[in-house]
């Protein structure tokens, strides 16, 4: 899928999204409602604005800018310079095809893998409880990465560690059990 | 000097030491803050003498400011709402090989800006109540709105995106139980929605988890060990405020007079100190990419900030934030009444709170300059072992958040909307941005329309002039623009 692609389905979702906060709006009564609206209309526009503005001029790129709108003519495409983005760099801000040319490295992997392995952390942890989660999920992950098996079980404990002082001792937080551990007990 | 005799004696300097290393990591550690280090304390001041149980609880609160940098700074993360700047130029600079010199230089800019705010303080606190009395909910109302009007300078470049993410920001904080008139909004029938989006676990989702997705996506670690030399060192941190002094000067003040409005907070002091430092700045454009000022001026006007909370507090026993709450509690425990006596009868008490203030920044500039180029390293750890390091402490941190196993689930999903809103450059900044001021907004603006009326922007005269501030700050980038494209032709 080309970038002008994922932009305008990007585009669209948000709109959908104003779209359906303002729809729920309406069920509320006016004081309630009263800021909510005026901010997804607006923000609306403006999402409408950019997408319309992206796909009907030629030239035009994906970030526009509404001061050279404004004044007739092209956006500039500012494509790494906001804030919080990994800045230094062109066309680094999270792309998955970086080209990083500069020395030997560890390499990238997909976005499928990292949405897969946020996914799999969070199963882990509802199905294991978090303390064993936790190590299994740190230990797993540096061996995976072709790492020694003593690398990764020091990872593993190191965070397991500190994790069961701060949180667990020191915060006294109360962990969960994990679903295996419950269904085993009864 | 009373005030000053009171801290100086060992036990209270062991407290204070004590009370800022355990800040630092409280404030290093996401999910965490200022508020969760000094109610871990509170069991510890019983049976203490005053003076001590004080620099205990302060020093950690004060600590916990430059813990929370450290994380944005290095990893772009922001350990709290007050330090979302901290990243805006922190973690550039920190691609750059920088990153001890930013470090040293918010550690520095701390400890310059808490002895300005704790001076000001001094000096100004018999006005101070002036100042809280003629301010008001339509003035506290304006204020969270200038604090939006600045992302109108933050998103140069991106304007439509930015907007549109801090509108997605602000509908987000609107979830939940309206405050106003009671009414559940936006939960789609879960009882999880109905306190809300919790912001710490929006936070660590948006930028820590995202985060470590997109150092997945693209390998290797924050700072490649053999790419990139370390191209400052931590005195040149230290070097960047003294040069920057008139700035660390102008963000101290700034955050001392925000630091007296309950209720506005840090977050708007350090983004009015952002906005300013780029305003007053040569060359602007550097703002956003690593530039030094970015850091110095938000984290004065932090460090100043503390010493301004103080003040409603102390003298009317309002906490002038939650983590004032939990001192006023301690105060309470000491028999101690917060309230006009503080400024009377008490004084002594409250100036040595200031010194307290003043020591415990001295004590975090010191270790900070001086492990600023050890924990800089840190950005060196290879990816496929600082990734699921950072994502274990992080979903931790998010369930110790309310211990709901949901929150884990909801930091993930954040990931994906950070990760998301990072790739296609639609900014988490403003988001966030959003978030934090949209209850503010909405709160503040009832009471001023069922006080004053409709008009009351117009009617109340410091509510018109933050008016006219607001529409400058807004209006003002396209001006800029103007001329320095009239100055180009001209050229």
């Amino acid at each position: 899928m080309s970038r002008r692609a994922q932009e305008n389905l990007v585009a669209v979702l948000l709109l959908a999204v104003f779209a359906g906060f303002l729809m729920l709006s309406f069920r509320y009564g006016a004081k309630a409602r009263m800021i909510p609206i005026p901010v997804a209309v607006v923000s609306m526009l403006l999402v409408a604005a950019q997408l319309i503005l992206q796909n009907t001029r030629h030239g035009v790129h994906l970030n526009i800018d509404p001061a050279e709108f404004f004044r007739g003519g092209k956006g500039v495409d500012h494509a790494g310079a906001g804030q919080g983005a990994v800045s230094g760099e062109e066309g680094d801000a999270g792309s998955p095809s970086l080209d990083d040319t500069r020395t030997t490295k560890e390499p990238g992997g997909s976005e499928w893998t990292a949405i897969g392995m946020v996914a799999l952390f969070v199963g882990m942890v509802w199905f294991l409880g978090l303390l064993a989660a936790v190590f299994l999920f740190v230990t797993g992950y540096v061996l995976l990465a072709r790492r020694k098996w003593m690398v990764a079980l020091m990872c593993g404990g190191a965070i397991e560690i500190t994790v069961y002082a701060f949180f667990v001792n020191l915060l006294h937080l109360q962990v969960n059990d994990g679903w295996l551990f419950e269904f085993l007990n009864k | 000097m009373q005030g000053l005799q009171a801290l100086l004696t060992v036990q209270s300097l062991v407290y204070l030491t004590l009370g800022v290393l355990f800040g630092l990591v409280v404030g290093f550690l996401p999910g965490l803050g200022g508020i969760v280090a000094m109610a871990l304390l509170l069991p510890f001041i019983s049976g203490v003498e005053p003076a001590a149980a004080l620099s205990l609880l302060l020093g950690a609160w004060v600590a916990t400011d430059y813990g929370s940098s450290i994380t944005g700074i290095l990893f772009n993360v922001p350990g709290a709402a007050k330090s979302l700047t901290a990243m805006f130029d922190g973690y550039p600079m920190t691609r750059r090989g920088e990153g001890a010199r930013a470090l040293a230089a918010s550690c520095t800019a701390n400890l310059v800006g808490g002895i300005v705010g704790a001076v000001c303080l001094t000096v100004t606190l018999p006005f101070m109540r002036a100042i809280m009395l003629a301010l008001g909910p339509s003035e506290y109302f304006m204020m969270a709105v200038w604090g939006l009007s600045v992302l109108a300078i933050f998103t140069d470049g991106s304007m439509l995106k930015g907007f549109a993410a801090a509108g997605l920001g602000l509908l987000v904080s609107f979830v939940g139980m309206d405050p106003v008139t009671g009414t559940a909004r936006y939960t789609l029938g879960t009882m999880y929605l109905i306190d809300g989006v919790d912001f710490t676990v929006a936070v660590i989702g948006l930028f820590a988890i995202s985060q470590m997705m997109t150092l997945y996506v693209k390998g290797g670690s924050i700072l490649e060990r053999s790419a990139t030399k370390v191209t400052a060192s931590a005195w040149e941190g230290v070097k960047d405020v003294f040069r920057h002094w008139r700035l660390v000067l102008q963000s101290s003040v700034l955050g001392l007079f925000i630091g007296v409005l309950p209720g506005v907070g840090a977050t708007v002091g350090g983004l009015a100190a952002y906005a300013q430092a780029m305003r007053s700045s040569r060359h602007p454009e550097r703002f956003g990419k690593g530039a030094v000022e970015g850091i110095i001026a938000p984290d004065a006007t932090t460090a100043a900030n503390a010493g301004g909370g103080l003040v409603p507090t102390l003298g009317f026993g309002i906490p002038g934030g939650e983590s004032m709450a939990i001192l006023m509690s301690a105060f309470i425990t000491m028999g101690i009444a917060p309230g006009r006596e503080m400024l009377e009868k008490h004084l002594d008490v409250t100036f040595t709170i200031v010194w307290i203030i003043v020591g415990a920044s001295i004590i975090v500039a010191v270790i900070g300059v001086a492990t600023a180029n050890v924990i800089a390293k840190v950005t060196m750890i290879p990816g496929n072992i600082m990734i699921p390091a950072v994502l274990a402490i992080c979903f931790v941190g998010a369930y110790a958040v309310r211990g709901r196993l949901i929150d884990v689930a909801v930091a993930a999903a954040f990931g994906l909307v950070g990760y998301l809103l990072e790739k296609y450059e639609y900014s988490r900044s403003t988001f966030v941005i959003g978030m934090v001021l949209g209850l503010m907004v909405e709160r503040y603006l009832h009471i001023s329309l069922t006080l004053y009326g409709n008009l009351f922007f117009i009617t109340r005269p410091w509510t018109a002039v933050l008016l006219a501030l607001v529409l400058f700050t807004v209006i003002w980038p396209f001006v800029r623009l103007r001329l320095q494209r009239k100055q180009g032709v001209a050229a």
